[in-house]
């Protein structure tokens, strides 16, 4: 039997990253990221015993209640300020990006856009 | 031929086929559409016109069974008898819409599922609300222009400390989010897309990509059993078609204007209606270019006014009970009851119950001799 010839040291170097992307590529996906749920509305009631508010947001007429929980790791901004859950006022426009705990919607972060009463977005 | 004679030929021949375009009708589509953007105007309006049944989606609460049955006359996309209800409730300085309670539109016709299931024939009235208010159903000719035009420019027309002193001041009012509205009598909704995607849950309780759940009853889940069909009950492709036909409809061209009614349009600027009622808006861009930049005689700011306590109903996010946007005139040849809620039967009696910021155009107008009335309504017929 021949044996085989060895394979240059400089010939696997120049294969590595080749054979490690392809490990990469064939790699199985990660299990997708559940998209936060974001919903951007305003302050209806804020209950602070239980850190807890509501938003109304909608599409047209077809409002929907939207019942937020947060938790002590839940940023809470205001002009990129971190504010505290007491300064969540009713009437404030707020952007909340949660995530659903069981049956509950849980805020990772929430935005403060404006208070009531304030200059509205608008579009081109 | 000379250099100057040949333009003028040309130009001049460019206003002769313009003025002879063909006016546009209650009901036609904008000009120059894509042949495909014409299908879709087609096939929208027979989605518009489609009757639904409890069986296809319909329910357990509405008001309509069709998008056509409300905005019929004289032709899809026109007006209705139709008259909804609303509620809210105000608690200065905060609106609360009810949601919890089911408003803002109380629906007033049920299922036979929902009412054998719980003996009710109408969405009951929230018993928080603070205001009741009526709402007929305007035409939706030329929404899709008023879609397009820009928030800067609505914005331009923002007088709230009434630094002209006119007596008009005008201000935006904005959506639950944050953007500025300018659908719906109150100025609720920021988009034609929006107010058409929730016009079938709230008017049919059909369920949409846009909105794939159902409309609660007074703040209460509906009963198990009575609204079989699975969420959402029309597809996304239904609910585009819909949008398609009421974005392409067009404004209808003013009627020809006999000589008083030109004179009622001068009049109608001179005692002060153009105040609110912005003769002309332009659009902003679009990818649809039929209804890019265009003129379109809207007659409205797109904004609040306090129209003063007699005409008082409801709050709505900014609005205040008073507070009302200037109603578009678009086709108003063809409605036959006027006002947000149908409670003038002539156009004199609507410019009669106009108050607050519009007392000062109502003067105007009662003011003018018989003659000179005549002829400003003359020319709103025109249209």
């Amino acid at each position: 039997m021949r044996k085989s010839p060895a394979v240059p040291a400089w010939a696997v170097l120049a294969a590595s990253p080749v054979l490690l992307l392809s490990l990469l590529v064939q790699r199985p996906p990660a299990p997708p990221v559940a998209p936060p749920h974001v919903f951007q509305g305003t302050v209806q009631a804020v209950q602070p015993n239980t850190a807890t508010f509501d938003i109304i947001t909608g599409v047209g007429f077809a409002l929907r209640l939207i019942h937020i929980r947060t938790a002590p790791e839940t940023q809470i901004t205001s002009n990129q300020v971190t504010v505290a859950f007491s300064d969540i006022k009713v009437g404030d426009i707020v952007r909340a990006e949660c995530r659903m705990v069981d049956t509950v919607l849980v805020a990772d972060r929430v935005e403060k856009l404006s208070a009531a009463g304030t200059a509205p977005e608008t579009r081109p | 031929m000379s250099r100057a004679a040949w333009w003028t030929t040309v130009a001049a021949l460019i206003v002769a086929v313009a003025a002879c375009q063909r006016p546009l009708k209650p009901g036609d589509p904008v000009r120059g559409l894509t042949r495909d953007q014409r299908a879709l105007f087609d096939r929208g309006r027979v989605v518009f016109d489609s009757v639904f049944t409890p069986e296809t989606g319909l329910g357990p609460l509405f008001n309509s069974i069709a998008c056509g049955e409300c905005h019929e006359d004289p032709v899809a996309g026109g007006v209705g008898d139709e008259v909804e209800v609303h509620a809210s409730a105000f608690r200065p300085p905060v609106c609360d819409p009810l949601v919890q309670e089911g408003g803002i539109v109380i629906q007033q016709r049920v299922t036979p599922a929902l009412k054998a299931a719980l003996g009710i024939d109408s969405e009951p009235f929230p018993p928080s609300a603070t205001g009741r208010a009526l709402r007929t159903s305007p035409v939706v000719f030329g929404r899709g222009l008023l879609d397009l035009v820009p928030d800067s420019l609505i914005l331009s027309y923002v007088d709230s400390a009434d630094r002209n002193g006119d007596s008009i001041s005008g201000r935006p009012n904005r959506f639950f989010d944050g953007r500025l509205g300018r659908f719906g009598r109150k100025a609720l909704v920021p988009t034609l897309a929006e107010f058409n995607a929730g016009a079938f849950p709230i008017e049919m309780s059909v369920t949409n990509p846009a909105v794939p759940t159902e409309e609660t009853i007074g703040g209460n889940p509906i009963p198990a059993g009575v609204d079989p069909v699975p969420e959402p009950e029309i597809n996304q492709e239904a609910t585009d078609l819909t949008d398609a036909f009421v974005r392409f409809l067009a404004a209808p061209t003013p009627l020809k204007a006999t000589s008083a009614a030109r004179r009622g349009r001068e009049l109608f600027a001179s005692v002060g209606c153009t105040g609110c009622h912005i003769p002309t808006l332009r659009t902003g861009d679009s990818p649809i270019a039929a209804l890019r930049h265009k003129d379109v005689a809207a007659y409205t700011d797109l904004l609040l006014h306090d129209m003063g306590p007699d005409l008082a109903d409801i709050c709505l996010t900014e609005a205040t009970p008073s507070e009302f946007r200037t109603e578009p005139l678009i086709g108003l040849r063809v409605a036959q009851q006027f006002l947000h809620d149908g409670r003038a039967k002539t156009l004199e009696q609507a410019i009669a119950l106009h108050g607050g910021e519009g007392s000062r155009a109502r003067d105007g107008f009662l003011g003018l001799s018989e003659t000179e009335r005549a002829a400003l309504i003359a020319f709103l017929k025109t249209l």
